[in-house]
């Protein structure tokens, strides 16, 4: 059996939520802590991607970062570098479908915690990095951690708009969602069956173990 | 000593104060929302008033347009309403928070001092959801202490304990004020622990000196 869409689907979702992980917590901190003009803006085009249809997001960053995109140039001119039709195009669209999961948490997590903690944390002489550090993300975490697992799930289930820019290429861009609708396609019913188990099961653990996780720490730190 | 003038604008009313406090115990005394948390956050740094100056001891900690210190910087030890307690960290690891890793060692004295002086000092290895309503508060006062401020700003220290409790913590913030000289800034909305503590007492409402 060929486990090869098994492995490029985990390498792309790794890949992704790292991504997204430490983008979506940098600007869900820095948005949660200040307060400017366009700012609801900014969070409305960041949370945009969750209400479109993955082909329009596709056929979007198909027009950014297709030969004749505005990246896409860019990526030829400068590095010599086409990244439609590679996995990593598979890993942009991931990123791109599964950052407002990871953005939305982390904010929400972000504003969850009393504003005195970190202030009576500066009263004490603490700098802004070590308030983050010590008390901002230690107490968001639980957030943040919920954002990781359901963006690694978003990611590892991204189908549309990974076929717009990353097609399916047997070896090269064939991952689990993708290869489950092409063996159906293809009559083999048997190989899609074992993919959507597989598919199945990881979802559902991963939602068990969120919401197990989530019951245990809302009743307190100490008892970790 | 600690001399603040503050004119900001609020929701729903102007704050326009002036307040000189030597080394004695001062108490804020109003209503809710007549801005008396609006002052002390403003004299720890974390509130920016429109136009001010706040200063403490020499130094100018604030000035409109001019002068910004930080709240890191201005040595104000702070107990709020809630206490704030760090509810990831020990009670120990709490009190030691604001003592820089490498001057630990000096001031494990002072600390272990206001420690068993507030009788806090069993509790070190507990965390904050383990503790009562009072420790809670006397651990919140030996955190404000614990970096030698030049003032301390305490928010309704006692509003959240029982009688007893509040009893206890009035005779030890009385007690603190003469051992350590430095101006306290108290704010209560109850009138006998107004008039039990006040060396001088100042009633705010809507925003201003009645």
């Amino acid at each position: 059996m060929n486990m090869s869409p098994l492995y490029l689907s985990l390498q792309i979702s790794i890949l992704a939520t790292c991504i997204v992980m430490i983008t979506g917590i940098f600007l869900a901190r820095l948005l949660s802590v200040r307060t400017f003009k366009g700012k609801l803006v900014i969070e409305s085009i960041i949370m945009l991607p969750m209400v479109l249809p993955p082909t329009v997001v596709g056929f979007g960053l198909l027009f950014l970062f297709g030969k004749n995109g505005l990246f896409g140039g860019l990526l030829l001119n400068w590095f010599d570098f086409q990244l439609i039709f590679t996995w990593y195009a598979a890993v942009l669209a991931a990123v791109v479908v599964s950052f407002p999961l990871m953005y939305q948490s982390a904010a929400a997590a972000f504003q969850k915690h009393d504003r005195n903690l970190e202030h009576a944390a500066y009263t004490m002489g603490a700098s802004k990095r070590k308030v983050f550090w010590t008390i901002s993300l230690p107490l968001a975490w639980p957030g943040i951690l919920a954002g990781i697992v359901l963006s690694f799930a978003r990611a590892l289930g991204e189908f549309g708009a990974t076929l717009m820019i990353a097609g399916y290429i047997p070896g090269k861009t064939d991952t689990l969602p993708l290869a489950i609708y092409f063996s159906v396609e293809a009559g083999d019913n048997e190989q899609a069956f074992i993919w959507v188990i597989l598919m199945l099961s990881f979802g559902f653990l991963a939602i068990y173990w969120l919401n197990r996780w989530n019951g245990k720490n809302s009743i307190g730190f100490n008892k970790k | 000593m600690l001399y603040a003038f503050l004119d900001t604008k609020r929701s729903h009313f102007k704050l326009h104060v002036e307040l000189s406090i030597s080394n004695e115990l001062v108490v804020l005394y109003g209503p809710s929302g007549s801005g008396k948390t609006t002052i002390l956050n403003a004299i720890a740094g974390i509130q920016k008033p429109d136009n001010g100056k706040i200063q403490i001891n020499n130094r100018i900690v604030f000035d409109t347009g001019k002068v910004h210190v930080p709240p890191q910087s201005r040595k104000v030890g702070y107990v709020f309403q809630d206490y704030a307690l760090f509810p990831h960290m020990s009670v120990e690891k709490n009190v030691y928070y604001g003592v820089p890793k490498k001057q630990q060692s000096t001031f494990n004295q002072h600390i272990n001092q206001l420690m068993s002086s507030l009788k806090v000092d069993h509790l070190r290895q507990q965390y904050p959801d383990q503790i009562s309503g009072g420790e809670k508060q006397r651990i919140a006062l030996v955190r404000a202490l614990a970096t030698k401020p030049d003032v301390l700003l305490l928010d309704e220290p006692f509003s959240a304990l029982d009688h007893a409790s509040r009893k206890q913590g009035q005779e030890e913030i009385l007690r603190l004020r003469k051992e350590w000289g430095i101006p306290f800034l108290l704010v209560t909305h109850d009138h006998n622990e107004a008039i039990k503590l006040a060396d001088r007492f100042i009633y705010i409402d809507k925003g201003k000196v009645v």
